[in-house]
């Protein structure tokens, strides 16, 4: 399996540190101008490049992690693989194990530099330092924990719900691999199946972790709470009393149940799309 | 007209000793090379009591499969015409009469399968003898 | 060694393989004869383990085709595989890696033989040198079953017999091997066996020498008739 993975990443060796590349030239720019600049404008130009290389490294995770493993069966390439005497589960874990890296990889490394850049922005600026009182604030009413780590976390949930997507992509592309790798209509069946199980699967979690919270949540008793907070307000409260209301209920407390809740689904859909990639191909596999 | 050819095609293969093997596809392998060792035997480019290549150098030198190889030798023993010495190897035979017979029994074949051409050719037997001698002649 | 039993591999609604039955034998040379699109390479496929059969068993060693028959046999397919980034070093790391068998020294021997340079960039062969390569890293194996997809496919014919005498120092009795290739004459020296495919569908599996001597023909010559729907085999 490591030896399979070690080729993983020695195929795709120059596109990945073409990226690379990319990232770490953007980020030298932005500290160059956050340390030579003395204007906060100025630092609207490499922001913005750091935003959208942000955007387009997601999307370019997504189709390097699904075209590498649909080359590997779509051309005689992946004889290589499949000549070896591997089982399809390894093969096709390493595939699932150089997404998961590289997403992990990526996503780390850029909210690294995105923290790193944000940090030195507000100690530079003082005004900037008083602004982000309030979202602190909000922070800690909403999730009961530090600015820092609500973003912490959303990079996790991030790198959870593009893992969803990739797995679920490779499932896609392993059926029509497969099961329609001759039928005529193949790339529309698999675009179809591709969108038709996230939709299903979206579906179904949501419906799952709201029957789910609705039970929770009735028993930390959030509702009820937040009610009786909200109507002893008296009339001319301000934005930041509702946030002291809501910090007192236990809103904090309902949204880990829901992350864990997510979590969880999360890592049942991957595993579902592995084991049934994994039979697919021992089944059916047709080069 | 084909024993003909063939027999000359045979000739040409004696003329370039020492170069591969021409085979003739439509008989069997190992029998062409069987008439090939035996043909060198009696020309005395093998000598008597000699030992004969591995069955792996047989089938590189005539690059003939090494299954056909073993099979030569079968043959080849069978005949009486080599012998194995355990842990040896297969040696050609030391019975001189053997390899006297097999000389007249190609010679004979080469003989019948030249006649059997030429009365293809509606040649009687007296012209046949006058071809003979004529060509001899020359 | 290895058994196929009414093998059918359909692709849509086209047979490539029909209801093949075949047995190989240990220490045997088969010569997989065939038109192009006649079934050769989707039964070489199914047997290293490429391809799923849509019915019928494939057994090696009584075993289905899985890990342990893929370490034991050598496929060499018809097309080049290797991936972009590889020299023809790393080809046989490659190989080295994932197979037990593979002799290193071999390698290299073979390279030297077939004069390709081992800093050569795989992807960018010629036809002949990419064969020859393939040739070289296949036979570097010391594999049970040897399959060989066209050897000769892309090799003048200079280098023929030099890629012949190859693959025939590389055999004995522990090993197999099926040479698939529609250039019959070349193999008609090195084979045991005669396998005939027309349309998918197994035509006639015998010795080549019973052959010989039955019809007086080469084999190519029937394989010509066979194709051409004379005589009775």
């Amino acid at each position: 399996m490591l030896r399979l993975l070690k080729y993983e990443f020695r195929k795709r060796i120059a596109t990945l540190s073409v990226v690379l590349a990319i990232l770490l030239l953007t980020q030298g720019w932005a500290l160059f101008c956050l340390c030579t600049k003395e204007h906060a404008d100025q630092l609207v130009l490499p922001f913005t490049f750091l935003i959208i290389f942000g955007f387009l490294g997601t999307v370019f995770l997504f189709f390097d992690g699904v075209s590498t493993f649909s080359s590997e069966f779509s051309d005689k390439k992946g004889y290589m693989m499949f000549l070896t005497p591997n089982s399809p589960g390894a093969i096709v874990g390493a595939k699932f194990l150089y997404a998961v890296i590289t997403v992990v990889g990526g996503y780390s490394l850029f909210h690294l530099f995105a923290y790193w850049d944000y940090s030195l922005f507000i100690n530079k600026w003082e005004n900037v330092k008083e602004g982000t009182k309030v979202l602190e604030q909000i922070a800690r009413a909403m999730f009961g924990m530090s600015l820092g780590n609500v973003t912490l976390y959303g990079m996790v949930f991030g790198i959870i719900r593009m893992l969803t997507l990739i797995a679920f992509g490779y499932l896609a592309v392993t059926i029509s691999t497969t099961v329609l790798a001759n039928h005529k209509y193949k790339v529309f069946l698999t675009i179809a199946v591709f969108v038709g199980v996230l939709v299903l699967v979206g579906v179904l979690t949501s419906a799952a972790t709201n029957f789910l919270m609705e039970t929770l949540t009735d028993q930390i008793g959030l509702s009820q709470s937040l009610e009786t907070g909200m109507t002893a307000l008296p009339e001319e409260s301000n934005f930041f009393d509702i946030l002291k209301v809501i910090e007192k209920t236990k809103m904090a407390e309902a949204m880990h149940v829901g992350m864990v809740i997510d979590v969880g689904f999360s890592v049942l859909q991957w595993a579902a799309a592995y084991f049934l990639s994994v039979v697919l191909v021992k089944k059916k596999v047709s080069l | 007209m084909y024993y003909l050819t063939s027999a000359l095609v045979k000739c040409k293969r004696e003329a370039k000793e020492g170069e591969e093997v021409e085979f003739d596809h439509t008989r069997p392998i190992y029998m062409q090379v069987i008439e090939d060792i035996k043909l060198r035997i009696i020309r005395g480019e093998l000598k008597v009591g000699d030992k004969l290549p591995s069955t792996r150098e047989l089938a590189m030198q005539y690059q003939i499969n090494p299954n056909t190889a073993s099979r030569i030798y079968n043959e080849l023993e069978q005949e009486g015409f080599c012998y194995t010495k355990r842990g040896l190897g297969t040696f050609i035979t030391e019975d001189e009469t053997m390899i006297i017979e097999a000389k007249e029994t190609m010679a004979e074949k080469l003989i019948e399968d030249c006649i059997n051409g030429l009365k293809q050719l509606n040649y009687s037997e007296n012209e046949v003898i006058a071809l003979f001698q004529k060509k001899i002649g020359e | 060694m290895l058994k196929c039993e009414s093998l059918t591999k359909k692709y849509g609604s086209k047979l490539a393989v029909h209801n093949l039955t075949l047995n190989i034998e240990k220490g045997k040379v088969y010569a997989l004869l065939g038109s192009n699109g006649s079934g050769k390479t989707t039964l070489m496929k199914m047997i290293a383990g490429l391809t799923h059969p849509t019915s019928g068993t494939i057994l090696y060693e009584n075993q289905p085709i899985g890990i342990a028959s893929k370490k034991e046999i050598a496929y060499m397919p018809t097309d080049s595989f290797f991936y972009k980034y590889m020299s023809i070093k790393d080809v046989g790391k490659y190989y080295k890696d994932f197979f037990q068998d593979f002799d290193e020294e071999k390698y290299k021997e073979l390279l030297e033989r077939m004069e390709l340079s081992e800093k050569l960039k795989a992807s960018s062969l010629s036809t002949g040198l990419g064969a020859k390569l393939k040739l070289c890293v296949t036979l570097a194996r010391k594999a049970k079953l040897y399959m060989l997809d066209e050897p000769l496919n892309g090799i003048d014919i200079i280098a023929r017999e030099q890629v012949m005498n190859t693959i025939l120092e590389a055999m004995n009795e522990e090993n197999s091997f099926i040479i698939s290739s529609h250039l019959v004459d070349e193999l008609e020296t090195v084979i045991d066996e005669a396998i005939f495919i027309k349309n998918g569908v197994l035509e006639l599996n015998r010795s080549a020498e019973e052959l010989r001597a039955q019809y007086n023909n080469s084999i190519s010559e029937i394989y010509k008739m066979i194709y051409l729907g004379k005589g009775e085999f």
